[in-house]
């Protein structure tokens, strides 16, 4: 006798970058941000358009649910408020008046909204923050068991917990409390420093490589005290986000001699310093935690989630030191990635799904993270022909040997090919591709193309098969989780006085040639490498392929196909759209391909560089 | 922000997209659109042959017959389908759509299949579309409001005579809109930028609140007719439906079933429908279709399931407005089938 | 955005209800499954003891209004902050559905 399939919706939302996602009998079947609908970068929103989008590609009614899971139990973090703000005495009135009306009005009827989404009632159910985190980092890992680890800002009250999976699921060993939180220190020089919260720490990480860690000794003195065993507090007395306006207070400035860089003001060498000091501390921290964990579950794989897991330079230091023999990371490791979470948590701890099988040994089960949606090519080409838009039709080996052949030719590709990615990172479904051997490649993709100058390299696509030719990475790294130090081989000397004349140039010193991959090669000879195989991405992989097979080099430039500030395209008209307001040269959606030389001129009627906010 | 749902086509003006899969938000909780190669909303390809041992039935309309607010299998032509298991009905649905361009979607996609016989759904309200050069819709790249060329019909020397083919492309901004064109959904649109006009439907929808079924009373009691087109058959909503009809009913190479749609007020007995019941009954007639008033077994069910039969705001049909319907058509439908059967043999 | 009905009931509720809580209720005292450090001073983590999470934990009515209230007033039954529930919804009732904020804060932390 058939069994219905046990379908169960995650969603996460309400702080950001909201998200929907659909697992089937343990398998995911579908998960989207928001912000890729509604063209709002973060978008905390009720997340109405990804829950469509995840019943959409599965083709189902929503009576056909289980049962929907919400990534966080709000009476906690209810909880959590009503204590940290009674704490926090009058000063957070402000941040009262600011916040509350939202749980008023929308966050405590959760179940209300759904249902008038739906037009059902279906059974909802509540997961803890960090629980979906570590479900999201375990359940579609490759391992049987691992030692689980999520660090974030906050969900309820847990900011960093310490779990471990198995065939009966998961467990929680040891968790460190709000207002202690490691992405919340992280966030706190974020904004120091000059970079929006919430969005800039990527930001922060990346400008890391230009400092000098010399002031990690002064973080480790005053702001947190770090334990052996990765456990922690930080010196409250130093921050002011338990009040709620701002993450820093003047004991905290005052400790580093002045207040915040303004944002878009110049980057100075102490602003890198800060980074490089931050970043160290994080690394040393996740490393003690990762020790620890390692001893105290005894398991040899580790799998993470959480906002600070996106931090590939710690991540990519935690796999060279050996602590854990492997590493998975859940490539929508904050929030959104709490709705895939949640909806595990559903299937297997409700609906007593049993886990499903990897693809195949050592495979992971995130399907490559193109979980979001695809649009076909009669979609596509409906587009086109309503507004005469000149193109080709290529088929799947043309689209491949044409793509690679202009950027062969130092030309810059909008690639629009698939469903769309689920997670912060491009990864060949929605990028926007280039040469890695030009040294014009850096400045054009950011000057005509994001419209920024930018102190952080662009990221390279490397074959697979090829990563070794260029990067030191043992294992493979499909979600551009992990940051790889560029072969000796094919580093190139700098000259010792580069940048000297001016230290707070830190454009000139990336536009430094370091590597025989220049545009991917950051100022440590480190790269963000995504590695691309054949099984998840195979029309991806034939393109690089066919570079390969023009230039010898199996790699490319990757970066995200958007404007700065702008959610990545989503839509044939948004890829449109990016590719006549920018320098793109070509632009392949699915089995089309145009050329910006051939387009009729592009009306814009929309103000859009002031209607995306910088990062 | 959704997937764009139709594209355009020269002779229709626009169609489904070819093979689309997609879902759509809704009031009544979303519902699932999958259509056929063809670009019309049909789990079934349009192939020429029928299906060995199966009967076939070629469904015609706008978004009620279309389905627009529920899933394929939830439309009275699906339903008709699973209620006989020898039947397969393709459904040629287009919303928004006049007599006119489902009469063309018939020339252009159906006239060369086999058929047992053809199902034509007009919708009563919808008279004056065929009437229309142009149609207030909404673009899908920036939601603006947007003039888009129809084909349509005008009556020439007592034959109709078809314009706009093909049909352009362009969009027509409204303040260019020449006075010569014909629009009728335009005031409908504007009604909802004017203050005045969407405080009084708020009242409206207020007082239905409030006092449930009172404007409808209202109405019975005044016997107010709706639309007026067919109260005269000389009106020129009227002559137009009835021209195109009656072509269509005469080129058709099996048996049809005139099946007009009524909305809900009428399903309601809030409007009067003898003009109606009276307009479709003489085309019939005289072009040899077989009428099929789905009122009176409407009209059977109790006022608190009628109430359902559409959404609260949107007027479409909800599922349970769909079985009700193809409850009704479901005598005639197989009535016709075995004769039709019987011909082709 | 509020009207200054709004803000003045936010603000009396927070100076009536909230602040008198004072911070001995800023640290949670009775975490969920769990405890606070225990009295090791090398380690600053709370146990959980490899708790597993169960289908009863994942339960929580919120359906709806009356619901609601009752989950968030057993929640805090015999601890400090027992009341505030049913406070909460009369409160709420003050703030009808309107648009939901979509701007991330770029200066702190979203976590209210």
């Amino acid at each position: 006798m058939s069994q219905r399939p046990v379908y169960v919706l995650g969603i996460s939302a309400f702080y950001h970058d909201s998200a929907a996602a659909l697992v089937c009998d343990g398998q995911v079947v579908a998960a989207a941000q928001e912000e890729r609908f509604t063209r709002k970068k973060h978008d905390p929103r009720f997340p109405v358009h990804a829950i469509n989008a995840c019943l959409e590609a599965a083709e189902i009614e929503a009576e056909e649910l289980a049962g929907a899971v919400f990534y966080e139990n709000p009476l906690l973090s209810l909880d959590r408020i009503l204590r940290s703000v009674a704490g926090a005495g009058e000063a957070a009135l402000p941040s009262w008046l600011e916040g509350l009306p939202g749980w008023l009005r929308t966050k405590l009827f959760f179940e209300e909204l759904l249902r008038e989404e739906l037009g059902q009632e279906i059974p909802v159910l509540y997961s803890e923050h960090h629980l979906s985190h570590a479900a999201s980092a375990f359940y579609p890992s490759p391992y049987d068991e691992a030692a689980i680890l999520t660090i974030d800002g906050v969900g309820e009250w847990a900011t960093t917990t310490l779990a471990e999976g198995d065939a009966d699921g998961l467990r929680v060993h040891q968790e460190i409390r709000f207002p202690h939180s490691l992405g919340l220190l992280y966030s706190a020089f974020t904004q120091y420093c000059g970079f929006r919260v919430n969005s800039g720490e990527y930001k922060l990480m990346g400008l890391a490589p230009y400092g000098e860690p010399i002031y990690a000794e002064r973080i480790r003195d005053h702001l947190i005290d770090l334990r052996e065993d990765g456990s922690y507090e930080l010196a409250m007395d130093h921050f002011a986000f338990v009040a709620g306006e701002t993450m820093t207070n003047d004991l905290f400035h005052g400790l580093f001699e002045g207040p915040p860089r303004e944002r878009e003001s110049r980057i100075r060498k102490k602003d890198a310093d800060l980074a490089a000091s931050i970043q160290a501390v994080t690394e040393e921290a996740v490393l003690c935690m990762a020790r620890h964990l390692r001893k105290h579950t005894g398991c040899r794989n580790l799998v993470m989630a959480g906002g600070v897991a996106l931090n590939c330079v710690a991540n990519g230091k935690l796999l060279r030191e050996g602590i854990f023999e492997k590493l998975w990371i859940q490539p929508a490791a904050g929030d959104a990635g709490g709705a895939l979470g949640a909806a595990y948590v559903g299937s297997h701890v409700y609906f007593d799904v049993p886990r499903v099988d990897a693809p195949a040994p050592g495979r992971d089960r995130q399907r490559g993270s193109y979980l979001g949606p695809a649009y076909s090519n009669e979609e596509v080409r409906s587009f086109l022909d309503l507004h005469d838009l000149p193109y080709e039709v290529v088929s799947d080996d043309e689209r491949a040997r044409e793509t690679a052949s202009a950027l062969a030719t130092g030309q810059v590709v909008g690639y629009m090919v698939g469903r769309t990615e689920f997670g912060p990172r491009s990864l060949g479904a929605r990028s926007i591709l280039g040469d890695p051997r030009s040294t014009e490649t850096q400045s054009v993709m950011n000057l005509k193309i994001k419209f920024r100058e930018s102190f952080r390299p662009f990221a390279p696509s490397v074959l697979l098969e090829a990563s070794g030719e260029f990067f030191d990475l043992e294992i493979e790294s499909p979600y551009m989780l992990l940051v790889a130090p560029v072969k000796e081989e094919i580093r190139l000397p700098v000259a010792s006085d580069a940048g000297a004349e001016d230290e707070d140039n830190l454009i000139a010193q990336v536009n430094q040639k370091r590597s025989s991959l220049p545009a991917i090669t950051h100022v440590d000879y480190s790269a963000r490498v995504q590695t691309v195989d054949g099984v998840d991405k195979p029309d991806y992989h034939a393109v690089i392929r066919e570079f390969q097979e023009l230039t010898g080099v199996g790699c490319v430039v990757n970066s995200s196909f958007n404007v700065r500030g702008e959610p990545m395209v989503l839509s044939p008209w948004d890829a449109y759209k990016c590719f006549m307001r920018t320098d793109m040269d070509v632009l392949v959606v699915e089995n089309f391909l145009l050329r910006k030389t051939e387009q009729p001129k592009f009306e814009d009627h929309e103000n859009w560089q002031e209607e995306y906010e910088l990062d | 922000m959704g997937r764009n749902l139709f594209e355009h086509h020269p002779i229709l003006g626009y169609r489904f997209v070819p093979g689309l899969r997609a879902r759509v938000r809704h009031e009544g909780g979303g519902y699932l659109v999958r259509c056929n190669q063809a670009g019309f909303r049909c789990d079934h390809e349009a192939k020429r042959e029928r299906p060995s041992g199966q009967r076939r039935l070629l469904l015609f309309g706008d978004s009620f017959t279309a389905g627009e607010g529920v899933s394929n299998r939830f439309r009275f032509g699906d339903l008709l389908e699973a209620r006989a298991p020898d039947l397969q009905v393709l459904n040629f649905g287009l919303p928004g759509s006049g007599t006119d361009q489902q009469y063309l979607a018939y020339r252009e996609f159906a006239r060369k299949l086999e058929a047992d016989a053809l199902l034509l759904c007009p919708m009563v309200e919808n008279v004056r579309r065929n009437l229309d050069t142009h149609r207030l819709t909404q673009s899908a790249t920036n939601g603006q409001l947007v003039l888009r060329a129809k084909p349509y019909f005008t009556l020439e020397d007592g034959g109709l005579q078809l314009h706009h083919q093909p049909v352009p492309k362009n969009v027509v901004a409204k303040s260019e809109f020449e006075e010569a064109g014909h629009v009728s959904n335009l005031r409908q649109v504007e009604t909802v930028a004017s203050p005045l006009r969407t405080r009084w439907r708020a009242l409206g929808a207020e007082l239905d609140t409030r006092l449930p079924g009172v404007r409808g009373f209202s109405r019975r009691l005044r016997g107010v007719r709706w639309p007026m087109d067919y109260e005269d058959p000389r009106s020129p909503g009227w002559k137009m439906m009835a021209a195109i009809l009656e072509r269509w009913i005469t080129e058709a190479q099996a048996p049809v079933l005139l099946a007009p749609l009524p909305t809900t007020d009428h399903v309601m007995g809030d409007l009067v429908a003898e003009g109606i019941h009276a307009r479709f009954a003489e085309l019939a007639e005289r072009s040899g279709a077989q009428f099929v008033d789905v009122l009176p077994a409407l009209r059977s069910e109790p006022r608190n399931v009628l109430r359902r039969f559409r959404f609260a705001k949107d007027d479409h049909p909800t599922r349970l407005g769909h079985g009700l319907l193809a409850a009704a058509l479901s005598e005639a439908v197989a009535e016709v089938l075995p004769r039709a059967k019987r011909v082709a043999a | 955005m509020i009207d200054t009905k709004q803000r003045d009931a936010l603000v009396d509720f927070f100076r009536q209800r909230v602040l008198p809580l004072g911070s001995s209720v800023s640290q949670h005292p009775r975490p969920p499954g769990g405890q606070p450090p225990l009295p090791d001073p090398g380690s600053l983590y709370h146990e959980r003891f490899g708790e597993r999470p169960t289908a009863r934990s994942l339960e929580i009515d919120l359906s709806d209004r009356g619901n609601i209230s009752r989950a968030l007033e057993a929640h805090w039954q015999g601890t400090p902050l027992e009341g505030l529930g049913k406070a909460l919804l009369r409160l709420a009732k003050r703030f009808p559905r309107g648009e939901e904020k979509a701007d991330v804060s770029s200066d702190v932390y979203e976590m209210f």
